[in-house]
């Protein structure tokens, strides 16, 4: 691919590539899967009642937005610490006009435990903040076909603010946001260049966690090995496994230690990928398998719920190891089963992102363009270490700790740290 | 790998069949001196071909420690290019024609391992872990496999199994957490008769073009299950949880170093796909129920004048045939990851099909194809994590590369059974 990694991370996102997956893992059965792709659609022809339902906490819905109870950070003190670093952020927050909003999901639904459960929450807490009118809309698309009409259908319910969630929506939003000039549009893990008008593009500067994660990963580790995979090797899988990669070069660098990374090849910028973002296909265990057996006890899976058969492989064969989380934090996100898996979640706030961008739009303060989410303005971070904190000593806690500080104070460029 | 295959006689004329094999014999002559010089140019002359590489033959949990198997790669490089030169020279002179497969089969194990060697020149890998890797992996595609040649030994053909995996899968993960394992597997395999039993109905009583009817019964499965899942799975979350089926680790077997993990420490799909395949193989070559079967699926006319009756033999080998795709589609929901995704087959049961012509419609042959199948993605695993350079995309492909390249007849001719998707008029 021609993309690499950029410091900003640019346009694609791991959940929303089911296309290209699909022909990656699935050449076989194109011949199937056109018909199979009308079944679908008259399998569920009937419901596309539902795909329009206004939910107010309604069904199907529930399970995964509202295991996100707790936000990264408090959401109001967001609001004030980041005036500076997220542009068209306001300070008061009295005079709001409630907005009109309407989400549309990519292909994997609001209940991806991921990315469009994150956006779909942001836009709930933007409601509770009184910056969106009550009964916002929320529209899943089931098929690539359904992105224009369901932004057409949140046009027509008179939204006065769309947010359209990962990469396969960037074509969508770029027509609608300059056909409806009037309308604000926030699009989830795309960039475009040049900006426009009145759509903003938030994107993650994953890398700093990540660092931190790798940093922490090699301190705890008992083999000295790390692993991880992606999904595809586009840039918002590969950010994560780069940040990884540097950290523990990182760790060696200051403690005199020759922990090695397996699946990511800094250098080269490729490494191990499943070539799927779907946890069902056999390769993801297979290849989580594959690195178990270089002896890797903390294990990066990078793309949606890719991590649930490594949790399994682990299970099933008795090891001492561990997994990051990504995204939202896996320990809430994820089922109960793997809870003692996690050693630490590298976090995207994803719902925070979404929900300033509404609380901006309706005080008034909105501006358009990319807002790039970092540790500084606590849009990116790590979780807490739930069931391994006993596990984590005190040193390398504070250590960690410390790393984090660097990186938000300048101090620590987790894009460019040397490996090797 | 399809050494273990033994070559059908066909009724070609002798001297047809010896141009034919000269012709063959010529081909893989030059492939393998086409091997012999990327063996010799990249890898046993490449840059950093000269260091140690190190194949790991013990898993973290193994009993036995720290085997490990150790070489230069490049004097190991130099060795297998002078025996492919060799065996390459030998299929050119065409003295002795025979064993022409076997000879490729060897030329590119050889080649494969020499390909390791430079890969892991001045590291090391587990090779133990991509061999147990390809076991595992070749348990569906084998099944499918198998699903296939029960049907198409007895002139069905069975396009449908992608489905029949899938809906089982389905059953099996919903069975299961309800009731437990044993009902899930049998629920399985119930499901997956099930749907052969309708593939049976439309191709033997309705005459339904089969590959249509197997193309249906692919989207009805498709269609049926997504919509389950996202209606009453994401609802009812208990109803995806079943237990996963543990390993059973064979006693003393399971501790023999490379062999113990590669085949006796599965659980019992795996063991069941391998005395599947021994077990076919006997039936369908060494037993009267066999030779029926066969026969019907070769001539049914003249089965029918015997007496045998051909929509009896093969509404059975449809239906048993589901069986066994029901069985794939139990390890896949429940060895593996132990709940349902939407289209978690993926395509393999197409790759499963894609195996049967690979393994020349024999059990054993649809054995070594899907290990084969499986080889060439846990190799694509381990040369991405040992960094060779190659575009992690490239190796994501090599599996359907391999599935190209073998059906594409590397392995030679390859025939059907003579009535394998005709439909049979009594009269």
């Amino acid at each position: 691919m021609g993309l690499r990694f950029a410091p900003r991370a640019l346009s694609l996102d791991p959940m929303c590539n089911q296309t290209v997956e699909d022909l990656l893992r699935s050449r076989m059965k194109l011949v199937a899967m056109a018909g199979a792709l009308l079944l679908v659609l008259a399998a569920c022809g009937g419901d596309d009642d539902d795909t329009a339902t206004t939910l107010d906490g309604g069904a199907g819905t529930t399970a995964a937005p509202t295991d996100t109870t707790e936000p990264m950070v408090d959401t109001t003190e967001a609001m004030v610490d980041t005036t500076a670093a997220a542009p068209g952020t306001t300070t008061a927050s009295g005079d709001m006009t409630p907005v009109a909003a309407c989400l549309v999901t990519d292909l994997a639904g609001v209940d991806d435990r991921s990315f469009n459960a994150a956006a779909w929450q942001g836009v709930q807490d933007a409601v509770a903040a009184g910056a969106v009118a009550a009964d916002p809309i929320l529209l899943e698309s089931d098929d690539a076909t359904d992105y224009q009409p369901n932004i057409d259908q949140c046009l027509a319910q008179g939204a006065e603010h769309i947010v359209t969630v990962g990469f396969e929506l960037g074509e969508a939003t770029a027509t609608n946001a300059a056909a409806n000039p009037e309308v604000n549009f926030t699009i989830v893990d795309f960039g475009y260049d040049p900006d426009i008008a009145n759509v903003r593009e938030l994107v993650y500067q994953t890398d700093e966690a990540a660092f931190a994660a790798g940093y922490l990963a090699a301190g705890v580790s008992q083999t000295g090995i790390i692993g991880t995979y992606g999904g595809l090797n586009i840039p918002t899988v590969s950010i994560f496994m780069d940040g990884l990669a540097r950290g523990v070069a990182h760790y060696n660098e200051t403690n005199g230690t020759d922990v090695a990374v397996v699946g990511w090849d800094v250098e080269a910028q490729d490494g191990s990928f499943t070539g799927t973002f779907d946890p069902g296909d056999p390769a993801v265990r297979s290849l989580c398998e594959s690195i178990l057996d270089e002896g890797a006890d903390i294990m990066l899976p990078v793309g949606g719920a890719i991590n649930l058969p490594c949790g399994t492989a682990i299970q099933d064969r008795g090891l001492d190891a561990a997994l990051i989380g990504v995204d939202q934090d896996a320990f809430d996100a994820m089922p109960t089963e793997f809870q003692d898996l996690w050693l630490v979640t590298i976090e995207k706030g994803i719902a925070i992102q979404v929900m300033r961008s509404l609380q901006d739009h309706a005080t008034g303060a909105w501006t358009p363009g990319g807002v790039v989410g970092t540790l500084a303005n606590e849009a990116v971070g790590l979780s807490e270490y739930h069931a391994w904190a006993d596990r984590v000593p005190d040193d390398l806690a504070a250590a960690v700790d410390q790393i984090l500080a660097d990186i938000t104070a300048g101090t620590i460029d987790a894009s460019n740290v040397p490996v090797g | 790998m399809t050494a273990t295959v033994t070559e059908t006689v066909t009724e070609q004329p002798v001297s047809t069949r010896r141009t034919t094999e000269g012709r063959r014999a010529t081909i893989v002559g030059f492939v393998l001196l086409g091997l012999t010089a990327v063996v010799l140019w990249v890898f046993a002359l490449g840059a950093a071909s000269d260091a140690t590489a190190t194949f790991n033959l013990s898993l973290p949990n193994d009993r036995f420690q720290g085997l490990t198997w150790a070489f230069n790669a490049r004097a190991l490089s130099l060795v297998v290019a002078v025996v492919l030169a060799a065996l390459g020279a030998q299929r050119l002179r065409r003295s002795q024609l025979g064993w022409t497969n076997t000879v490729l089969g060897i030329g590119l194990l050889l080649f494969v391992v020499s390909f390791l060697g430079w890969a892991a020149a001045g590291s090391s890998f587990s090779l133990v872990g991509m061999l147990r890797s390809t076991v595992i992996s070749a348990v569906v595609i084998t099944l499918g496999a198998l699903t296939g040649l029960m049907c198409e030994r007895a002139g069905v053909v069975n396009i449908g199994i992608e489905g029949q995996l899938l809906t089982s899968a389905f059953v099996a993960t919903v069975l299961s957490s309800a009731f437990g394992t044993v009902a899930g597997v049998t629920g399985a395999m119930l499901a997956g008769a099930l749907l052969g039993a309708v593939l049976a109905w439309l191709a033997i009583k309705f005459q339904v073009d089969q590959i249509i009817a197997g193309v249906v019964i692919n989207i009805f499965a498709l269609g049926l299950t997504s919509f389950l899942a996202s209606r009453v799975l994401s609802e009812a979350q208990d109803l995806n949880a079943p237990a996963r089926v543990p390993s059973f680790r064979l006693p003393l077997l399971a501790d023999i170093p490379v062999l113990g993990p590669m085949f006796f420490d599965h659980t019992f799909f795996v063991y069941g796909m391998l005395l599947l395949a021994f077990g076919l193989h006997f039936a369908f070559f060494r037993t009267r129920w066999g030779l029926r079967a066969r026969a019907v699926g070769e001539h049914p006319k003249a089965a029918d004048t015997l007496g045998i009756d051909v929509y009896r033999v093969r509404y059975r080998n449809v239906i048993l045939g589901g069986l066994i795709a029901g069985f794939g589609g139990a390890f896949l929901a429940l060895a593996q990851i132990a709940r349902f995704e939407e289209d978690m087959t993926g395509g393999i049961g197409f790759i499963g099909l894609a195996a049967l012509i690979f393994g020349r419609w024999m059990p054993l042959g649809c054995l070594a194809a899907g290990l084969v199948f499986g080889f060439s993605g846990a190799l694509a695993q381990k040369v991405a994590i040992l960094g060779t350079g190659i575009p992690s995309e490239f190796m994501l492909m090599l599996p359907y590369v391999a599935t190209v390249i073998v059906v594409a007849g590397v392995v030679g001719h390859a025939r059907a059974p003579a009535a394998d998707g005709q439909p049979y008029i009594k009269g």
